[in-house]
């Protein structure tokens, strides 16, 4: 092994340890594919051909390490429109709130090899984050009237109520070989998935206690801070053609298939009470502890499956001279992701076992259609631009602040590989997306268990991502 | 111009990384203070009473130019003028509205309008003149310690406020600009007629809370006994006592009480005579009676009715263009709705300019979740009177 070869694969090993992910349904991985909005599949021939296609990686003719990072700032808004008697004050109405600015970095790391002695096969490994989410919001207080004057509760409510951190990540080794003018690549290997939740349910005493219809509506609701934090590994597999039937024509088909992630954790949640010593006063002597401010905690184990879409995609591409035009369309089986089953295991804030839960998801397959063109202006310059219209995966009926992914999105994109030296290439890509803003009217209970699965309001979504990279060739 | 690209994309990252917003985009809280006083009144039945002030964000009292409106805050029977405060928090509900320009700045009085009986109904009577110990008393106490604004004073109310917030603004229409009722009893006529629910009236309802029962413990009939079982298991027995003190009261030798029908003496005054009431039914009824009515009495309740002097004021009230504010839960307990929708009509007819809303469960809050009771959504509706007040102020 030449000595590059090595200090490649110890590079990839070390920097695993602080690759994160977070922040936002990823749009692809490196920059030259996100720079041509994602049509990209009939194009790929670096070591992004991993997650795009991997029958590109018989493109490859020289070793080849990669190192890239993505920026990803989203911009994502939130008008309430609970109208729920006691909401009212709790959350912001009528006003809009704003996720918490967070700039995620997404390092990936590549290594490709032109392998002699695969003959024609070549080989490749990289660690990259084909999926993200993540939105921080400060959207609940206490409303006006839930503790007195004067009272200090013995622990205060969070400041950053409802947040959501999902990231998958994959360590993939792929290898792809040429026939003729069609070329075949597969890739796969274990992904580490984590997933972070925490949301305000609201506890409505009535349902112990009818009597307590008479409540002041202020009253009538006591905010659960639940937070949920899970980690597990699966794996996933892609495979690829490309197939060049005509001079300066490229067709692309690749597939993605990841196997369920089993995640363990904790689940904690703590049920704050209001203070008012009227009230107090008057109840009865059991009813007493609803009215004394007071925070009951209770913690447990939890276990469950999260499901991840397959997708199906394919591409075309034709070159006139130094400018190529690409369009790919894929679909995304988000129709699996109907429901997270959590098993949790514990006690809860009254003594009892801590029951199941489900969070109903009841997402919808996407299509998402992408335009690239290509442009090699000169020996040391390729200008690339793109463009992609994705579809929302989330439906009405469970649409909550969580998920970032609000609806049909269109981005555009712009990014530029330049020729450092010989071996030495510089990547950058920007890119800017917006949602389609989304209203969304009346609470629905999916799954008739009592509990509203969505949040009424107006949302609204952009992202500003941009992403460097270098590739030294050897 | 190798380096072209590089500073190209630094620049975009640190462009990026610098995005900051807002997390919540709503009204910067300003806080107004909350005092503790005591108004005294020139009748002894009143004495020294408590009373809660609420001064604006801003108020300072070394400014000697600038004037506020004053609205007067009327508790419920059974409360006392703590109740905005210690249930409502109208401290921050006020600071909240000024802040997010809902309502003007305004000095808000929240006087003691509870009697021995548990509720003065804002009446003179020998319980006490709470009438005149607002619209004087009170009013004086601010004007003397407060920049007040005399030309712009409002009041609203819950239940028996709600009944004294109209009252005084159908009464003093030269000193109240607007009045607001939340479920107030301001139809007294109401109580006569039958619920269409229950087929019941509130008159034989308070009989209800007295049967009376044989040997074997089956219900023989109802009567109010003497002394009066006034407590919480009597709740419209304790509240109609109250309105007879405010609307019938009577004041002679203990002998002449009729405590065997209507009269019920309650106290014995320093001059030997018993200061009493009088109600305004039968208080002895059979299982299928219809309630009995002594007119005379009920008259005297009439006189003190909203509906009524409504009818007597309206042109007054027209002519000063008072703001008259109605609202009233759909499920009221007390059915009150019913006040409220005979006052609608009346002012309807009058061509007399109010706002009026019996508010009911939309399709968002399913009515077994969230009936409107009495007084359960006055968190929310307060929202809607003081803008309403502030409108007309």
């Amino acid at each position: 092994m030449k000595p590059y070869r090595l200090w490649g694969l110890i590079l990839l090993f070390m920097t695993a340890s602080w690759l994160t992910a977070a922040g936002f349904s990823l749009s692809g991985v490196g920059t030259k594919g996100l720079s041509m909005g994602g049509a990209y599949r009939s194009v790929v021939s670096d070591w992004s051909s991993i997650f795009w296609n991997p029958a590109g990686l018989a493109a490859v003719e020289m070793n080849e390490i990669s190192l890239t990072g993505t920026f990803i700032s989203p911009l994502s808004s939130y008008v309430p429109h609970t109208q729920i008697p006691g909401y009212d004050g709790g959350y912001p109405m009528r006003y809009r709130v704003n996720a918490k600015s967070r700039l995620f970095v997404l390092p990936q790391i590549a290594y490709v090899m032109n392998a002699d002695f695969l003959s024609s096969t070549k080989f490749g490994v990289a660690l990259f984050t084909p999926f993200g989410l993540g939105a921080s919001w400060d959207l609940y207080d206490p409303p006006i009237g839930f503790y007195e004057r004067g009272y200090t509760p013995p622990k205060a409510f969070p400041e950053h109520d409802w947040e959501s951190d999902i990231s998958i990540t994959c360590a993939y080794a792929g290898f792809a070989r040429k026939f003729g003018p069609l070329s075949i690549g597969l890739s796969g290997g274990p992904l580490f998935g984590s997933i972070s939740l925490r949301k305000v349910r609201l506890y409505d005493p009535v349902t112990v206690d009818t009597s307590l219809y008479s409540l002041p509506v202020q009253f009538r609701y006591f905010p659960i801070d639940t937070r949920f934090d899970g980690s597990g590994v699966s794996f996933g597999l892609n495979f690829g053609i490309k197939l060049e039937p005509l001079k300066n024509l490229t067709l692309g088909l690749s597939g993605r298939y990841y196997s369920p992630v089993k995640l363990t954790g904790d689940v904690n949640s703590a049920i704050y009470f209001p203070k008012n010593s009227v009230l107090e006063s008057l109840a009865d002597p059991e009813g007493k502890i609803f009215f004394q401010g007071g925070v009951l905690e209770a913690d447990g184990d939890v276990s469950t499956e999260l499901k991840l879409p397959m997708s199906l995609g394919g591409g075309i591409s034709y070159a006139f001279g130094d400018l190529t035009l690409a369009f790919d369309a894929e679909l995304t089986t988000w129709s699996v992701l109907d429901q997270i089953a959590l098993d949790i295991t514990g006690i809860s804030f009254f003594g009892d076992s801590l029951p199941d839960d489900t969070l109903v998801m009841n997402w919808r397959n996407t299509w998402k259609y992408s335009f690239g063109i290509e442009y090699r202006g000169g020996e040391r310059t390729v200008i690339r631009l793109g463009a992609y219209y994705d579809e929302g995966a989330v439906t009405d009926s469970t649409l909550t602040p969580l998920i970032p992914d609000i609806n049909s999105k269109v981005s555009v994109n712009v990014g530029l590989s330049y020729l450092l030296t010989d071996r030495l290439t510089f990547d950058f890509n920007y890119e800017f997306v917006r949602a389609s803003r989304k209203s969304v009217s009346n609470f629905v209970d999916v799954d008739s268990d009592g509990e509203p699965d969505n949040m009424p309001g107006e949302y609204s979504l952009s992202v500003d991502a941009a992403g460097i990279g270098l590739s030294f060739r050897f | 111009m190798r380096k072209l690209p590089l500073v190209f994309a630094l620049s975009m990252f640190v462009l990026i990384s610098c995005m900051k917003v807002e997390e919540v985009e709503g009204p910067v809280l300003s806080h107004g203070v909350l005092e503790e006083v005591e108004i005294a009144s020139s009748d002894p039945m009143i004495g020294v009473k408590n009373a809660m002030v609420y001064l604006p964000p801003g108020y300072d009292s070394l400014d000697t130019t600038t004037t506020y409106p004053l609205v007067f805050l009327l508790h419920g029977y059974g409360w006392n003028y703590s109740f905005f405060q210690d249930i409502e928090d109208i401290a921050d509900i006020a600071d909240y509205m000024i802040s997010a320009g809902e309502m003007r700045k305004c000095i808000l009085v929240m006087p003691d309008g509870k009697n021995s009986l548990g509720g003065s109904f804002y009446t003179d009577s020998p319980f006490g003149n709470y009438d005149t110990y607002i619209t004087e008393e009170v009013l004086s106490f601010m004007e003397e310690n407060y920049p007040v604004d005399t030309t712009k004073i409002g009041v609203l109310g819950i239940s028996m406020g709600g009944y004294g917030a109209l009252k005084l603004t159908v009464s003093h229409p030269d000193i109240f600009r607007v009045g607001a009722s939340h479920s107030g009893p301001i139809a007294f006529q109401v109580f006569l007629e039958s619920d269409p629910i229950t087929g019941i009236n509130m008159m034989g309802a308070m009989l209800l809370e007295n049967p009376v029962y044989d040997s074997t413990g089956n219900v023989v009939g109802y009567r109010i006994p003497y002394p009066p079982l006034l407590d919480q298991d009597h709740p419209l027995t304790t509240m109609m006592f109250a309105m007879a003190g405010a609307f019938s009261p009577v004041v002679k030798p203990l002998e002449e009480f009729d405590t065997l029908n209507y009269e019920f003496p309650m106290a014995q005054l320093p001059d030997g005579q018993w200061l009493g009431v009088i109600l305004p039914i039968d208080t002895t009824a059979v299982p299928g009676d219809t309630v009995g009515l002594r007119q005379d009495v009920w008259e005297q309740w009439l006189a003190n009715d909203v509906f009524t002097l409504i009818g007597q004021n309206y042109t007054v009230l027209d002519s000063l263009n008072t703001g008259l504010y109605i609202d009233c839960g759909g499920e009221d307990e007390l059915f009150l709705q019913y006040h409220a929708m005979a006052v609608h009509d009346l002012l309807s007819s009058l061509g007399i300019d109010h706002y009026y809303e019996v508010f009911n469960q939309g399709p968002l809050y399913p009515p077994d979740r969230f009936p409107a009771r009495h007084g359960t959504h006055l968190y929310l509706r307060l929202r809607e009177s003081l803008r309403y007040i502030s409108e007309h102020l």
